[in-house]
């Protein structure tokens, strides 16, 4: 199969679309430059030619369902197999200067207010990813804040998948525009139900104004036959904070790219994440933090599990240009293996141009330490328990950077419920 | 309760204990003493089933099972307890987590039902109020920025909430200053009692003036060369263990 042409089959952009030109030339990007390979840089780890194809609908497992976080009472889209789900969807109570609408609502009404944003990926540089979402996407969510609005409640933006989809693609987009000094907290949910097997190409793109507070999460629990493919672009402006945390969990591939860009002094970007690859997964993140300007910070923490014959990649660019005197830039890659099969791939790159910044770095790939399994063991914690004890335990400096309490509650109760999964197996050691 | 019989372990094919005989009757403290090297810490290591020691030969037996059949977990449920050297920090568990999921371990093995959430926190209360420990500590990640004397007040805490039969105590006065070991003897001590047994694995014997042993045995290449009253220890202070070494060559 090939991905261009179903994809140009499912969701041809007509001409006479909304920014048309921008979506006929973002398309004839992709067309020019095709599929990556594993010869580019940012796809040495992730070869996508195993994955053309639909999975196999019959040994596609769900994860851990987040649907509780859909039942918080707090606004929130729904879409199901990129439709959107009206009954379960809510948009009462907003708060003034906060205007949510669906993606072909706004196509419909004011094309205009997206356009700038969709613009950017019919660049040389976008990722084709991005650009191929930009280009064909119908449905999603547009979030604008008026300076000075406050969404306090997380809005949820839902992207469900089920066995009865129609069509191999979604093509997931959500555009947040905050303005000067406002603030938004955001989940955007992708999950899949036992069966799925979508290819799903998702695009989230956040633009930070003056001194505006943003959090983003994503929880990506695809099914376990499914295809995720994900670019997310974070604009942080001046004095604004981003903090964006990727918890990354189901599809057999699963890739994010994160583009972060900090364009004026004093903005501030955190990128948290923790992605666990089982039998049959490969989660690939790839994150680019650009410090553009002077007087930026950026804190990066990336927590990765791997078991079975799962594989995990981290990539992460980090870019200070020339003149961006005085950043702060913090990274940490730590990664656990939880079986002799397990592969994680982690890449630390510091390009640096500017000579007065404060920048650090560290990354480990390790095991479960057989000290602790043992002192737990000793305690009369069942060795099955006692392991996923020390995982839960790993994971826990990220988990608790999770503001969104239901969110941080699922993540708790999903990593200490991993006892009840079998686990992998290990190598035992001579003794 | 427990009784050993010529217990021999290899450690990478080297032999560490070479015929070790110990009988520790319910109710009494009994200390090991020896020099470095001797084999005290894999005696504690190896009743309580740490990986990477091969039993070559003999038996050990708790209330009659053959305990080196079980698993570590399995001796725990048993009632067997072993107090660290080194008590190990484990990152993003809290300390009450860690002994909710130990003691409903136990009690699993036990066939008993988990414990009422409620219950338990009260017990836990109890218990660090009677060790003197800071309730802080408790929802603290496990011994994770503990200074030298709460790690060993903290093992005797899991202890007194575990309720073990066989306590084992490996070294536990290394690294503490006078205070810190007093403190920790006295929770020991205020778990002495007729059902439960000690073994003190020590090098000095000044933790002995607190937790004042029933016998004193003496462990030297991998046997015990000889076993006294607690005025052993004594002597063993004022003599050295050459003279001992020299009586058995």
């Amino acid at each position: 199969m090939d991905w261009l042409a179903a994809l140009s089959r499912e969701f041809a952009p007509d001409a006479t679309a909304p920014y048309a030109d921008i979506r006929q030339a973002a398309l004839r990007r992709v067309g020019a430059r095709g599929l990556p390979t594993p010869r580019e840089e940012a796809w040495k780890y992730t070869d996508l030619k195993p994955y053309d194809g639909a999975g196999d609908a019959a040994r596609s497992q769900a994860q851990p369902s987040p649907l509780a976080l859909l039942e918080t009472g707090g606004p929130q889209l729904v879409f199901v197999d990129g439709v959107l789900d009206a009954a379960r969807s809510s948009l009462s109570a907003l708060p003034a200067g906060v205007r949510v609408r669906t993606l072909s609502q706004v196509l419909r009404e004011e094309p205009d207010a997206i356009a700038q944003a969709m613009a950017r990926y019919t660049a040389e540089d976008a990722q084709i990813f991005a650009a191929l979402n930009a280009a064909c996407a119908r449905d999603g969510a547009v979030v604008e804040l008026a300076a000075g609005a406050t969404l306090a409640q997380p809005l949820v933006v839902a992207f469900l998948n089920t066995a009865a989809a129609t069509r191999l693609f979604t093509l997931p987009l959500v555009v947040v525009k905050a303005g000067a000094q406002s603030a938004l907290s955001l989940l955007e949910l992708h999950y899949g139900a036992a069966g799925a097997t979508n290819h799903s190409n998702a695009l989230c793109d956040i633009e930070a104004d003056t001194g505006s507070r943003v959090e983003h999460y994503r929880l990506q629990a695809e099914a376990s036959g499914a295809v995720h493919i994900g670019n997310l672009r974070l604009g942080i402006g001046r004095d604004a904070r981003v903090a964006s945390h990727s918890l990354a969990f189901g599809g057999r591939l699963a890739r994010l790219d994160i583009n972060a860009e900090l364009t004026a002094p004093g903005g501030e970007v955190v990128l948290n994440g923790l992605f666990q690859a089982g039998a049959g997964q490969h989660i690939d993140h790839q994150t680019r933090i650009d410090h553009a300007a002077p007087h930026t910070t950026s804190h990066e923490l990336y927590k990765g599990l791997a078991g079975g014959d799962g594989r995990g990649v981290f990539r992460g660019q980090v870019l200070v240009r020339k003149h961006a005197q005085k950043i702060a830039a913090r990274q940490a890659s730590h990664n656990l293996l939880l079986s002799p099969l397990a592969e994680i791939d982690t890449k630390p790159e510091l390009e640096i141009y500017a000579d007065d910044v404060t920048c650090a770095h560290g990354a480990t790939v390790g095991q479960l330490d057989d000290t602790a399994l043992f002192y737990l063991r000793s305690r009369g914690i069942a060795e099955a328990e006692a392991r996923a004890l020390l995982v839960f335990g790993f994971t826990q400096e990220v988990v608790e950077q999770v503001a969104f309490e239901p969110l941080r509650n699922w993540l708790a109760e999903t990593l200490a419920g991993s006892a009840d999964v079998p686990l992998p197996e290990r190598v035992e050691l001579a003794s | 309760m427990l009784q050993i019989e010529n217990l021999q372990v290899e450690v990478d094919g080297k032999p560490i204990l070479r015929g070790l005989n110990l009988d520790v009757p319910a109710g009494q403290v009994h200390a090991i003493m020896g020099p470095n090297g001797s084999g005290k810490s894999t005696l504690a290591h190896v009743l309580a089933g740490k990986p990477g020691y091969t039993v070559t030969g003999g038996s050990v037996r708790f209330n009659g099972r053959d305990l080196l059949a079980l698993s570590p977990e399995e001796r725990a449920g048993e009632g067997v307890f072993l107090a660290f050297q080194y008590p190990v920090e484990i990152p993003g568990v809290n300390n009450v987590y860690m002994l909710k999921a130990a003691l409903n371990g136990i009690r699993k093995h036990r066939g008993l039902p988990e414990i009422n959430a409620v219950e338990f926190l009260q017990q836990v209360k109890a218990k660090t109020a009677a060790l003197g420990l800071k309730e802080s500590l408790l929802n603290r990640p496990v011994n994770q920025g503990f200074s030298g004397g709460e790690k060993k007040r903290n093992e005797i805490f899991q202890m007194s909430v575990l309720e073990p039969q066989l306590a084992v105590l490996d070294e536990t006065d290394s690294g503490l200053d006078i205070d810190a070991l007093r403190i920790v003897a006295e929770g020991v001590n205020q778990l002495r009692d007729p059902a439960r047994s000690f073994l003190v694995v020590t090098h000095y014997q000044r933790l002995l003036d607190y937790i004042v042993p029933d016998v004193v045995h003496v462990l030297a290449q991998g046997r015990i060369i000889k076993s006294g009253p607690r005025e052993l220890a004594l002597e063993l202070e004022a003599r050295g263990y050459d003279w001992l070494l020299q009586a058995v060559a």
